[in-house]
């Protein structure tokens, strides 16, 4: 999308989309778009596989039954019938401003919630963000999304759910996203052992994981960082996979420590800071409307994202190095051959490598259950203690005891369904 | 950076993924639509201080996502909620039927000390929108609210600006007749916006 003219034309003028609300003239260009094309769009067509069956070597979509033809209206939605269908049309609409390619991007989505049964806001997002540096040349002519565009997302969608390992994110695009709170947690507990007082500032606010975290682990960082960033950290993510991610994580806050120090207790700004919000970053409304006049300002915002993205990157690099490295990053690394590259090889400031290097050192899957547990056990404590609250008001008021059902489930017993029958003891 | 005591009150807000949450409190807060917000993933939220009874209070007013869950291991963050707004869209049915969870799964989540008279309050957003697309009227949502110990209910329009700021006033009077004063250390340089414009529409308050 990011290399047509029509794109500027229509999309890409204001008022701006949101996914363009952080990039305040920088990689906002055609020039700029063709380039991110070259560099990650080609690149992403050429390392995440075919998938058999379902579209041909060039990219193009041949189960037609499942990419409408280009123009359709898309899926009609009846908002009291198909839940998802109406979130996809509400994603939509805050997506693109063109009809045609908000019904693009639904059928993606409703591709992979047939294929998969479950659905995250975040996943728009990080379709989104794929079609526009996907190959959509049509020389200036509609349609703006191309069946090649559709693939594309579809494809990177499929290979992130399917490789559970590596991505993961299966479990993070589900409404009832357990693993981004969990990985959430796993993180705050190694920013206590090694940023206590970062640690410590956050937990004294209530700025918990489950605050910010799925903008990183569901959303992938889309309306996070500024495009310049995000498509790099986008193609580390792929490269590496969650230790990436964790490393990014943990580099960005431990980046934004003495900004967050200086906020002290103002908990709406901390959460501002973490979630990179442009005013808090030092840049003025006046400055946000006139990019020209921050360009030193706007350059240090940018900075400071890709030194999280490249500290992570080289974190990762580091440690792939030491262990051999897997066969996909060393695909993703074949397939970028000869491509102008961000500086994936720049090595993280001293102060951050023994933070980056903890990721690696916790066995990810112990501690995670541990922390999961954790908050099972204390879940189901307040369920017990509710339960016992209105036992109490229950006898004191006989006419409530009409009101419940012999039938009825438990606090208890529904916590315990939805974790498949476990019981914590 | 001075330190003194000030009632905070904290407020949720939950409904329906698209409903007009994010809408509503930038239309409270800052007093600015946008039809480009994007969807909310995780929590947001902004401050404000009003008046209350002649009492100046700080309202943390919490937007949420409407279209995750966090059944099994909890929503931390509801805890020690002051006031929950259950937001619906009067052109969804859906998202007026859904209010039912909405409403049970805070009192489970926050756990407040006394559910059956925990504050709530229904609005009714996105009256704006032309007469025939309206899905529930007014008359179904006030027997709702008269069904769950007669929760205040407003209509309103958060791109009009219609009712938003007297709802939330509504939200504020019993938001801080449920808090108990806490100890915050607020900065000099906490964000205070201009009195809010004045809404015609009327309320419904049952």
């Amino acid at each position: 999308m990011l290399s047509t003219a029509e794109f500027w034309k229509t999309e890409a003028a204001p008022p701006s989309l949101p996914l363009f609300n952080k990039n305040l003239g920088f990689a906002l260009s055609i020039e700029d778009g063709a380039k991110a094309l070259e560099t990650f769009g080609q690149k992403w067509a050429k390392a995440f596989p075919t998938a058999p069956g379902t579209e041909s070597k060039d990219g193009e979509v041949s189960d037609v039954s499942e990419a409408p033809e280009l123009g359709d209206a898309g899926p009609q939605v009846d908002e009291n019938e198909d839940e998802h269908l109406r979130i996809f049309r509400r994603d939509a609409e805050r997506t693109f401003k063109l009809k045609l390619n908000q019904d693009q991007q639904i059928s993606v989505l409703s591709h992979y919630v047939k294929t998969y049964g479950d659905y995250h806001q975040g996943l728009s997002f990080v379709v989104s963000a794929i079609m526009l540096v996907a190959d959509g040349s049509t020389e200036g002519k509609e349609p703006l999304v191309t069946k090649k565009q559709l693939a594309l997302a579809r494809r990177i969608a499929t290979a992130l759910a399917e490789d559970k390992e590596k991505y993961a994110m299966i479990e993070a695009w589900k409404a009832e996203a357990v693993i981004s709170a969990v990985d959430g947690y796993v993180l705050m507990e190694i920013l206590k052992k090694h940023r206590p007082q970062l640690s410590s500032q956050l937990e004294r606010n209530g700025i918990l994981p489950e605050i910010w975290f799925q903008r990183i682990r569901c959303g992938l960082c889309v309306h996070v960082l500024p495009l310049v960033a995000l498509f790099p950290f986008l193609d580390h993510f792929f490269t590496y996979g969650q230790p990436f991610l964790r490393k990014f994580t943990l580099a960005l806050l431990a980046l934004l420590e003495t900004r967050i120090a200086k906020a002290g207790n103002n908990t709406s700004r901390i959460l501002e800071i973490i979630h990179l919000d442009l005013e808090v970053m030092g840049l003025s409304k006046a400055e946000l409307v006139d990019p020209a006049s921050a360009k030193t300002k706007i350059a240090e915002f940018t900075d400071l994202c890709l030194s999280a993205v490249n500290s992570a990157a080289a974190s990762c690099a580091s440690s792939s190095a030491k262990t051999g490295g897997s066969e996909i990053a060393a695909a993703h690394e074949a397939a970028s051959a000869g491509e102008s590259r961000s500086n994936t090889t720049t090595s993280p400031s001293a102060d951050l490598v023994e933070i980056l290097s903890a990721v690696d050192a916790i066995d990810w899957a112990v501690e995670s259950t541990r922390q999961y547990d954790l908050r099972l056990r204390a879940r189901m404590e307040r369920a017990k203690a509710q339960a016992a609250t209105k036992e109490e008001s229950d006898e004191e008021d006989e006419d409530d005891e009409d009101e419940l059902s012999d039938d009825s489930e438990t606090e208890e017993e529904r916590l315990a369904r939805l974790m498949g029958g476990v019981t914590l003891k | 950076m001075a330190s003194r005591r000030k009632p905070l009150l904290k407020v949720i807000i939950l409904g329906d993924s698209g409903v007009g949450k994010t809408s509503l409190m930038n239309q409270f807060v800052n007093r600015k639509f946008s039809n480009q917000y994007k969807a909310t993933i995780g929590a947001d939220f902004l401050t404000k201080e009003v008046s209350v009874d002649d009492k100046v209070v700080t309202m943390q007013i919490w937007d949420t996502a409407g279209q995750e869950r966090f059944q099994s291991l909890g929503v931390a963050f509801y805890r020690g909620a002051d006031c929950c707004v259950l937001v619906y869209d009067v052109n969804s049915a859906k998202s007026f039927e859904t209010l039912d969870s909405w409403r049970d799964e805070f009192l489970v989540q926050a756990s407040p000390r006394d559910p059956d008279n925990f504050p709530f309050l229904v609005l009714g957003n996105k009256v704006d929108l032309e007469e025939g697309r309206r899905q529930v009227t007014a008359k179904r949502a006030m027997h709702w609210c008269q069904s769950k110990g007669n929760i205040p209910y407003f209509e309103t329009s958060a791109k009009e600006a219609i009712n938003v700021e007297p709802a939330f006033q509504a939200v504020a009077k019993m938001a801080l007749a449920q808090e108990q004063d806490v100890e915050v250390e607020f900065p000099d340089h906490i964000r205070v916006d201009a009195e809010p414009r004045q809404s015609s529409a009327d309320a419904c308050a049952c």
